[in-house]
């Protein structure tokens, strides 16, 4: 009998211990997590500027080799490789060894949470400034003020809007500046061949825009004519500043006119933005489903030709038109100058694109800051954003007279018919750019290249590019600036409770449910709810 | 003897009744079909049909380019790979552990059996959390390993008591006159006992490796090389891309270039193995009852 219970408890114990059946951690693992960092090789200093050794082209080099292992997220279209061309050509020039740690937001929030960070970590702003305080990430400041970081530094001199990063004056990463990238931003793209079949002009004002667009209605009865993605929120982002008030991303927004921050649903010009809907959706301009579009809405009404018009990010037009060429061989997506609003202001707003959000922070438990962070400099110089956005020299890009890089157009041809599109491939195969590990990083402005080298490039996209440079009424964005941590916590709820009850009310007002002039009501609830405070909190955090 | 036929009274109701059922349940099949039935016909079709919403029952512009693209993909090979050997073992440490903690908790003679149940029972309702679980894990050198796959959800408590409860059911004059004849526990367990339960054990296997198969997140979590991500991490990248880098001028990054026939190719991909695994299990879900195991 003994001896049975024995052997049955044995039995348990066994499963028991193997699976940690019990209910998993206690606290006190929590607390000493903090010694588990992930180790990476020992390198001594090597200092930044003098190490012009025998390997001589670079301007920085580790004395020991290296490995830096660095967390990043991963596009499906741009998939990260283990030492691609880019890391072989920094582990030879600096003597660096790059290894990538893929995940994503969930995890990337587990590693910050539970302090386990590689020794980069490429985290967005929010994060940053959330985190870098807590003292996990090596302070960039102190780096740049005892002139460890002249590349940066230069840059951080040139772009003032980087100090809104900062928390309290110190920045926790090192940012991810963009190399000479087009701008474009939201901006109305229509059937501009379908305008001309039919001998309508093409629209100043958003008033015969929505003229056009009712003729259009009237000859092709079954079409939909104005069509979106995301529903109603997105429609009055996307709209509400060309129409004179604006919307931002749950209703504060940036008026370059006014120079200040405005809660645009709280004000009498949104009216104007919900009378325009109301009268593009009464007269059928408007897709009777707005409120709930999708993205696949959007590319399967533009690309069959269902739909003449959408205003949002008026890239996209491009990559409709193939498909439309499709059913309508001189179907022709284009976008126009932004009209004229009721106001007689012509406005729109580009994308940022000289801060592209991401950064790369450094763990403050990495062994030799100075060499990581003498590393990280040289990934702003001119070479090592060569490297990290063109890859070998002699391989894929070559210098011409002036010292540009440029691809290699035989290198180039290879990857002509790959998937998802040529210029992914090569990036991935390269391990470059902007969705790599780059800190000077190139976006458009490689993609350009290669679609050019590779024939990709149409005089559509010429086109588009000239009508966008040449409209006036497009102004830089500026970058919100930090809060403070009770300030952010008083927008967090105000704007909730806002949000709740301003989202119900739009759609009766587009459908016309509602008349116009009972939106004062909304006005003033919205401005008992705060609206005002918040935009006035954002407005002396600006002034600071 | 002749045989009857079916004495077809059934009343006009009862018949009009039977209709209305055979219908309901055709429409709750056709429900449950139709998005598998309708992502297989997107996978085959050709993008252009599919970009104009055309594509619904038949599919149009038939071609394999989707798959062929899925098959030149070395990662889906790699994780194809890994998504198997993390279900076999998987599953294999979760059957085994879980008979041998159900078998003893079955015996009414175990001491401590009510404290030890108690107990087990405990972690269906309190869970240490992820971020309590992920630092056990990493504590333990399990990151990046296939162990923080396959060992901290090697026992789930729910599939244990269901194994607990068939255990109970067998006699225990089994047991007994196994003793009589010189078994010890664990021959009675694997020699006995477990011969007698392939219907639970073919039950469990299904559990867990459907289980396996199909997660993801702990994978996602534990796992940092992308040679060894499973299918469903893959696939759940494939899925979810495009809506990053909304608000750029890179101008396909914006959409969702990866063609939807692709995506769905993958899907296909992903759920066909472990749907054929099904017809393969089902044969044990009769085998094993006990025809006269014992008698008087």
């Amino acid at each position: 009998m003994r001896s049975k219970i024995k052997a049955l408890a044995g039995m348990l114990s066994v499963a028991m211990m193997v699976t940690g059946c019990s209910s998993a951690a206690s606290s006190s693992s929590a607390s000493s997590s903090s010694s588990a960092a992930t180790g990476s090789s020992s390198a001594t200093v090597a200092s930044s500027s003098e190490s012009a050794s025998e390997e001589g082209t670079s301007s920085f080099r580790a004395e020991k080799e290296m490995t830096l292992t660095v967390f990043t997220t991963e596009s499906s279209n741009q998939p990260i490789k283990d030492m691609a061309v880019a890391q072989q050509e920094i582990l030879e020039k600096t003597n660096v060894k790059i290894e990538f740690e893929i995940g994503n937001d969930d995890k990337r929030s587990l590693l910050l949470a539970t302090n386990n960070i590689p020794d980069i970590m490429r985290i967005p702003t929010a994060d940053l400034t959330e985190y870098g305080p807590t003292g996990i990430f090596l302070n960039v400041s102190d780096y740049m003020a005892q002139g460890k970081m002249p590349n940066l530094q230069k840059f951080y001199d040139e772009i003032p809007n980087l100090k809104k990063r900062e928390v309290d004056g110190v920045l926790w990463g090192c940012p991810q500046i963009a190399r000479d990238e087009a701008a474009n931003g939201f901006g109305p793209i229509l059937r501009v061949g379908l305008l001309e079949k039919n001998n309508i002009e093409t629209p100043q004002t958003f008033d015969e825009l929505l003229e056009a667009m009712q003729k259009l209605k009237e000859i092709y009865p079954d079409s939909k004519p104005w069509t979106g993605r995301k529903g109603t929120s997105q429609m009055l982002k996307t709209i509400s500043y060309m129409l004179g008030s604006g919307y931002g991303n749950n209703g504060l927004y940036y008026d370059y006119d006014l120079e200040k921050y405005v809660f645009g649903p709280a004000t009498q010009e949104f009216k104007a933005v919900l009378e325009y809907l109301n009268k593009a959706y009464t007269t059928g301009v408007l897709d009777p489903d707005y409120a709930t579009t999708t993205g696949d809405t959007l590319s399967a009404q533009m690309s069959s030709g269902q739909s003449f018009m959408f205003i949002d990010n008026s890239g996209f037009g491009q990559n409709y038109t193939p498909n439309l060429k499709k059913t309508d061989p001189e179907g022709k997506l284009q976008i126009i100058p932004i009209p004229e609003n009721s106001f007689g202001q012509r406005r729109a707003v580009l994308y940022e694109t000289v801060l592209p959000g991401d950064f790369f922070a450094v763990n403050a438990k990495v062994d030799d800051p100075d060499t990581v962070m003498a590393f990280m400099d040289w990934l702003y110089s001119q070479e090592g954003s060569d490297i990290t956005n063109y890859g070998k020299e002699g391989l894929s890009f070559e210098y011409d007279e002036n010292g540009e890089p440029h691809f290699i157009q035989d290198y180039v041809m290879q990857f002509k018919d790959a998937q998802p599109t040529c210029y992914y491939a090569v990036y991935s195969e390269l391990g470059i750019t902007k969705l790599n590990f780059s800190l000077w990083a190139a976006n458009t402005k490689t993609t350009f290249e290669i679609e050019k080298l590779t024939g990709i490039w149409s005089d559509l996209t010429d086109e588009y590019w000239s009508i966008v440079e040449s409209d006036d009424a497009y102004v830089t964005p500026i970058i919100d600036p930090a809060l403070t941590a009770e300030e952010n916590e008083r927008v967090k709820d105000l704007t909730a409770n806002l949000t709740t009850m301003l989202e119900q009310e739009y759609d009766k007002y587009i459908m016309g449910l509602e008349p116009i002039e009972n939106y004062d009501n909304v006005i003033a609830k919205a401005i008992e709810m705060g609206a005002e405070e918040i935009a006035e909190i954002y407005n002396t955090a600006n002034a600071r | 003897m002749s045989k009857k036929k079916p004495v077809d009274n059934a009343g006009i109701g009862a018949r009009i009744f039977d209709g209305c059922n055979i219908l309901f349940m055709l429409l709750l099949a056709f429900i449950m079909l139709y998005p598998m039935y309708n992502i297989l016909v997107v996978s085959i079709s050709s993008a252009e049909y599919i970009y104009r919403g055309e594509v619904n029952f038949i599919p149009k512009g038939i071609n394999f380019d989707a798959y062929k693209m899925v098959f030149e993909n070395e990662s889906i090979w790699v994780s194809f790979k890994n998504s198997v050997v993390y279900t076999v073992v998987g599953t294999a440490i979760n059957v085994v552990c879980s008979a041998m903690c159900a078998y003893p908790l079955s015996r009414k003679d175990f001491y401590g059996r009510g404290f030890f149940t108690f107990f087990v029972a405990l972690t269906m309702f309190i869970s240490g959390g992820m971020i309590p679980s992920y630092l056990v894990v990493n504590q333990l050198r399990l990151i990046n390993t296939i162990w923080a796959i396959v060992l901290p959800g090697a026992i789930s408590t729910y599939n244990m008591i269901i194994m607990r409860t068939f255990f109970q059911n067998i006699p225990s004059s089994l047991t007994e006159s196994a003793y009589l004849d010189g078994a010890n526990d664990i021959q009675i367990l694997f020699k006995v006992i477990l011969p007698l339960s392939m219907p639970i054990i073919a039950t469990m296997t299904l559990f867990y490796a459907v289980g396996h198969w199909n997660s993801y997140f702990q994978a996602m979590i534990y796992l940092n090389s992308k040679s060894k991500f499973p299918l469903q991490v893959l696939l759940r990248e494939i899925i979810v891309a495009g809506n990053m880098a909304e608000e750029s001028a890179d101008l396909s990054a914006n959409m969702q270039i990866i063609a939807i026939n692709f995506k769905y190719a993958v899907i296909i991909i992903t759920i066909v193995p472990i749907l054929v695994v099904y017809p393969f299990l089902q044969k044990y879900f009769t085998k094993g009852v006990m025809i006269g195991a014992i008698k008087g």
